[in-house]
């Protein structure tokens, strides 16, 4: 791999990794909503540093191409996330609408009860 | 007291719910009525609040189907044997609301839909094709044969407004009709005039009906076995 990629490889991983860090740092996000990103840039950073890594895990799966299997494994981490996040985005939704209708209603019977 | 609550969802409605509401109270006033403000930000609240009409409020807009839900919440807990939809735009007849009520009293009826197409053939135009689209997919799903599966002019027993606050997947719509009807929920239909909307646009424009169209008869055809 030619020296600029890869430390442009480097450097973009190393920023995304400390950009995580200081959100979590601000408490922008939860704690462990974070740690997904958190261990993903952490791994960029590894795999840049050191791209044997893949290269001899490809040759062990058989994946011909590295880059191939590198892609291979973050797609399904992100279809797997994105899954995740679908998942809990209804529940939220779910929960949301039932609280506001039950406010409605609890909100109602107060009114009730003031004006017999 | 009657045992049927009047359930009337709205959102931003001032300008045909006024009248909705008188006409309620004088060709249907033996059934008590609630509104549910569905966090509108006109008038309409206040309009509610004048005319002396039982009125929950949703703080945020959550849509028809979650107004709706309240409204059977409401009615579940305060006893009530059925609780019928009735929209605040104008579109359905105040006067057919006891012809419900008394084809649900008589018989095994779950659901009573105020049906356009019950006795009278519809028009040909693309609405009408559309609702045809819908009934076609019920058919071949449960094999029942609703004509007006699209109106929203529905009344509902107990239950059914049972299943309805135990969960959102149930939405006052053509799939959740298809799913009850394979679950054994008996549905009939009496025949109702509409008018065309008072005032405003309705929600449902060319692309929003095509868009309406695809989801149901997806919905209906492929999301069914799905549900619990």
């Amino acid at each position: 791999m030619p020296s600029v990629l890869r430390i442009l490889l480097f450097v973009s991983s190393l920023l995304s990794f400390i950009f995580v860090v200081r959100r979590l740092k601000k408490s922008e996000v939860q704690l462990y909503d974070t740690t997904f990103w958190i261990t993903l840039s952490a791994l960029f950073v590894l795999l840049s540093l050191f791209p044997r890594i893949a290269i001899k895990a490809a040759e062990l799966i058989g994946i011909q191409s590295p880059v191939n299997m590198v892609f291979l494994i973050i797609i399904f981490f992100l279809l797997g996330h994105c899954f995740l996040q679908s998942l809990r985005f209804s529940h939220l939704e779910e929960r949301f609408k039932k609280l506001v209708g039950e406010d409605a209603l609890k909100n109602g019977e107060e009114k009730q009860e003031e004006d017999p | 007291m009657k045992d049927l609550l009047i359930v009337i969802p709205a959102y931003n409605e001032e300008k045909n719910i006024g009248r909705v509401i008188t006409e309620l109270k004088e060709k249907a006033g033996d059934f008590p009525l609630l509104a549910v403000d569905d966090g509108s930000t006109d008038g309409t609240g206040e309009l509610l609040r004048t005319m002396g009409v039982k009125t929950l409020r949703h703080r945020v807009n959550l849509g028809l189907a979650e107004a709706v839900r309240t409204g059977m919440k409401y009615a579940l807990r305060h006893g009530f044997k059925y609780s019928m939809q009735f929209d605040a735009d104008g579109q359905h007849d105040a006067a057919a609301v006891n012809r419900l009520y008394e084809k649900a009293g008589d018989g095994d009826h779950d659901i009573v839909i105020g049906s356009r197409y019950a006795e009278e053939k519809g028009s040909h135009s693309l609405r009408t094709l559309g609702g045809n689209l819908i009934s076609l997919c019920i058919r071949l799903v449960s094999g029942e044969r609703i004509k007006d599966p699209t109106s929203g002019m529905r009344l509902y027993d107990r239950r059914v407004m049972e299943c309805f606050a135990a969960s959102s997947h149930y939405s006052p719509e053509p799939d959740t009709l298809s799913y009850l009807i394979s679950r054994g929920i008996k549905v009939t239909e009496v025949q109702v005039s509409m008018n065309e909307r008072m005032s405003g646009r309705s929600y449902l424009d060319i692309t929003e009906s095509l868009r309406y169209m695809f989801r149901m008869c997806s919905s209906i055809l492929l999301l069914q076995w799905i549900r619990r």
